[in-house]
């Protein structure tokens, strides 16, 4: 058995937070259309590393902010030995 | 760091219609020959080596994913049913198979796959669930109108009834928005039914399985169907797409 991470991100709320940016005007600034933006919102698209950087750019915060990590289970065989 | 060129909201790209173009212009010519079928290729493909050659640029990381997911389904679709069919009539002497309607069904499977694919990854299971259904009942309705054009004529009463066949796909449309489980569950009994009513089981144990299009009819008339079904019973109705 292996770890099934997921990714959980905040892009709707800081969409919110920077005073109501739609989805297709987030599109536009990102470069991607309004589908990917739903899609990512949705949890059934996980942005590479160059988007998410952009998204973070966009928000004026940090990528971590916007997309952490959701842990699944765990095998004990799996976890680094120190 | 660069920041690309605003997108605009998804729309078919230059590249995208100019392949429909010439799908389209491609069945047309095949009335005169079969041998224009290659324009049909250039129109479906065409856009996809061009992207792949890194000549056009014309769609997102998302898209490309599920374009490239879309392939990939097409590949493991028509690789099984390939093996499968070579299988069967290399085994059974008996069966005839024209190489024609072999290499259709082939094709018209990984096509159908592949579209599918995309048209799921891209919009997610409802929304494209959605689309197909309306397309379906769309395609049919002009399917009964054209039809009717010139000697072909059966009157208004006919004409009406005909295209009433369409409302239940419109139906079904505004239900998988809603009801999505239950539009689903339907959607399954409706193919199974078309699935008996065209006879299509005769493709199952006939001396000539491919034969009448069964295989075609069966991969883009029920194929819709089952696609569409099986995608909205992973829906859930909280789940709706915006």
């Amino acid at each position: 058995m292996t770890t099934r991470d997921r990714i959980r991100n905040h892009l709707k709320r800081h969409r919110i937070l920077i005073g109501g940016m739609t989805q297709q005007e987030l599109a536009q600034r990102a470069g991607v259309s309004r589908q990917t933006i739903i899609s990512m919102e949705k949890g059934r698209y996980n942005p590479s590393v160059a988007l998410a950087l952009r998204l973070a750019a966009i928000f004026s915060v940090t990528v971590e902010a916007l997309f952490e990590l959701e842990e699944g289970d765990h095998d004990e065989d799996s976890r680094t030995s120190p | 760091m660069r920041i690309p060129e605003p997108r605009p909201d998804w729309r078919p790209t230059a590249v995208t219609m100019a392949g429909a173009a010439l799908v389209l212009l491609g069945f047309l010519l095949c009335n005169l020959s079969w041998k224009f079928l290659w324009v049909v290729a250039l129109g479906t493909f065409g856009p996809g080596v061009l992207r792949e050659f890194g000549w056009v640029h014309d769609q997102d990381e998302f898209q490309r994913q599920a374009a490239w997911r879309a392939g990939y389904h097409a590949y493991l679709a028509g690789g099984l049913l390939t093996f499968f069919l070579v299988g069967v009539f290399r085994a059974n002497a008996s069966v005839e198979v024209a190489p024609a309607a072999l290499a259709t069904t082939i094709l018209v499977v990984m096509w159908f796959t592949g579209l599918v694919s995309s048209l799921f990854g891209f919009w997610g299971a409802q929304r494209a669930a959605v689309r197909l259904l309306i397309t379906f009942g769309v395609v049919w309705l002009l399917f009964n109108l054209l039809s009717n054009i010139g000697t072909e004529y059966s009157g208004p009463v006919a004409i009406v009834m005909q295209c009433s066949l369409a409302v239940p796909f419109f139906a079904l449309a505004y239900g998988a928005k809603h009801w999505p489980r239950c539009s689903g569950l339907l959607l399954l009994a409706m193919a199974l039914f078309f699935f008996l009513f065209f006879d299509l089981y005769a493709i199952f144990g006939s001396a000539d399985p491919l034969g009448r299009g069964r295989a075609v009819v069966l991969t883009l008339f029920v194929g819709p169907l089952i696609a569409a079904g099986a995608g909205l019973l992973r829906t859930s109705a909280s789940a709706t797409d915006e």
